[in-house]
């Protein structure tokens, strides 16, 4: 039988196509940004919106979506406030938003453990057909924001001063990216799970440095490198039958090694 | 000096009783400065007297301890009206984390005003690539290109906005004579439309011809300005140390101002 054949397989394409695309997209901001690892707080900070969840039995991508944003926001704040203490702050506001929620869902049962498991490393057989109707919403939503707002969310990741000059809300849009993130986290946490849904905005972008010479070109190939790593780590993970979150990033890892690989044979050459 | 109240909203800038600390140090003292339409004025002085810092305090960037800044008669921190304004930083803050092409860079300094680049939009930064001398190099990423290209590249994104008020934080660092000869004729075209250019630089050299007005910072116990006038400042300020912010490993050449 095809994997296809399986309804819950073609739920969980779908969403992994919808993030294996948007991830990147807003990774490419994060990365010149120089907060690759802001999309790991951020996954850091929704499970305890998952924990939430099962405590008061509301939908959990609703509730990680609302606890995620209201993260990002906080650390927004926090890095326009004081820069000195950010690095520490963030940190704190990280390793507070695990501690939530694995807290949390433990309370709420305690046979929850292999239920948290789904959100953290992704799972095949857990998209619902209420999650797609969801995730197809939000994923409309960023692409119509990054089309508005792709280009000054450009100028602020290449210099925030700059940006300002040109009449641009700085600090309105730097809490756009990281309030983007923060949805791309949800929107990547059933499939490739909260743990490693970071990996996913930013591993495509490095492999998509190595060879493009623009911003444009390295977000195009890094939707492509996000696309394949979400369709072959989903297949892989369907036959192996292992959570599909590690094969989706380390099939995204193998695209990096062989895009540094190829760019230096290429830039050898020339 | 006094200002007559209708002037004022004309003024590109006014900067009154204006002191900036850092970190409880202070870096700009008593600073009272007004820019009227159409003046070239070049803000000079050594490393640390805080001529970068009063560009930034202009644009508002940089947030005073007292005093005013006015742009265009508008408190600083409420002006919207940036399409008048253009600035060059002296470097970028992240052109290296993601490869940006050098088209990239220029069409940033259109950022604020479109959603979408339109083919006048586009003819205009090939034309502006064209002026700065990079027309060639406009495919390449801006990270590859020399210290003294990408100075290039930066101005061609300001002036690619062609606004009334042309803010340059040393423009001419890293640029070998002959690119120097060029920005000077590119400014001297702006001026003679009638802009406004404020230019913070190390020495006038090339630029001196050009320059209506000089401003000598200096940091000491007093007001930082120390000379205001008509160029060139008088002889006395030189800086022993010569200058470099960071020339970047690969300069068009040796900072080769005369002296």
């Amino acid at each position: 039988m095809s994997p296809l054949d399986y309804d819950f397989m073609q739920r969980a394409l779908l969403a992994a196509i919808i993030v294996g695309a948007l991830a990147p997209m807003i990774g490419v901001f994060l990365v010149q940004r120089r907060l690759a690892l802001l999309g790991d707080g951020m996954g850091h900070v929704a499970l305890t919106g998952v924990g939430l969840a099962f405590l008061l039995g509301t939908q959990p991508i609703a509730t990680a979506l609302i606890v995620a944003i209201a993260g990002a926001a906080f650390v927004e704040i926090i890095r326009a406030k004081s820069r000195a203490v950010g690095d520490v702050a963030l940190a704190l506001v990280f390793y507070g938003g695990i501690a939530g929620g694995v807290l949390l869902a433990s309370l709420a049962s305690g046979s929850s453990s292999t239920a948290l498991n789904q959100y953290l490393f992704g799972s095949l057989a857990t998209v619902t057909a209420g999650d797609v109707v969801a995730l197809v919403t939000v994923a409309v939503v960023v692409g119509v924001l990054l089309v508005l707002l792709g280009r000054k969310m450009f100028a602020v990741s290449l210099d925030p001063d700059l940006a300002q000059v040109q009449g641009i809300r700085v600090q309105w849009i730097s809490l756009l990216i990281s309030v983007l993130a923060s949805v791309v986290v949800v929107i990547g946490m059933r499939t490739v799970g909260l743990l490693l849904v970071a990996a996913i905005m930013v591993v495509p972008v490095a492999a998509a440095q190595q060879v493009s010479r623009s911003f444009a070109s390295t977000a195009a190939v890094a939707v492509a490198v996000g696309l394949v790593s979400a369709i072959v780590g989903l297949l892989q993970a369907f036959y192996l039958n292992v959570p599909s979150g590690p094969t989706i990033v380390i099939t995204a890892l193998a695209a990096y090694v062989l895009a540094a690989i190829g760019s230096r044979v290429i830039g050898a050459r020339t | 000096m006094p200002v007559a109240a209708e002037n004022s909203t004309r003024d590109p800038f006014l900067v009154s009783a204006t002191t900036v600390e850092l970190g409880g140090d202070p870096v700009l003292a008593d600073v009272e400065l007004r820019v009227p339409p159409g003046q070239c004025l070049a803000l000079l002085g050594a490393n640390g007297s805080g001529k970068s810092t009063l560009l930034r305090v202009m644009l508002g960037l940089q947030p005073v301890t007292t005093g005013s800044v006015r742009i265009f008669g508008t408190a600083a921190a409420k002006y919207r009206d940036w399409q008048r304004i253009s600035y060059v930083p002296q470097h970028l803050l992240a052109s290296s984390a993601v490869p940006v092409s050098v088209t990239e860079v220029v069409s940033a300094g259109l950022a604020g005003q479109r959603l979408r680049l339109s083919r006048a939009d586009r003819d205009a930064i090939a034309n502006t690539l064209a002026v700065v001398g990079l027309r060639d190099r406009r495919k390449d990423s801006f990270h590859d290109l020399s210290g003294g290209q990408q100075r290039r590249a930066m101005i061609a994104a300001a002036l690619v906005k062609d606004a009334e008020v042309l803010l340059l934080d040393e423009p001419t660092a890293g640029l070998d004579k002959e690119n120097i000869s060029r920005l000077a004729s590119i400014l001297a075209d702006y001026k003679k439309r009638n802009r406004t250019i404020v230019v913070v630089t190390h020495e006038l050299g090339a630029l001196e011809s050009l320059v209506d007005r000089c401003i000598v910072l200096e940091h000491s116990d007093g007001p930082s300005i120390r000379y205001d006038g008509p160029a060139p400042a008088p002889g006395t300020f030189h800086d022993p140390h010569g200058h470099h912010d960071e020339p970047g490993p690969d300069s068009d050449e040796l900072w080769g101002l005369p002296r």
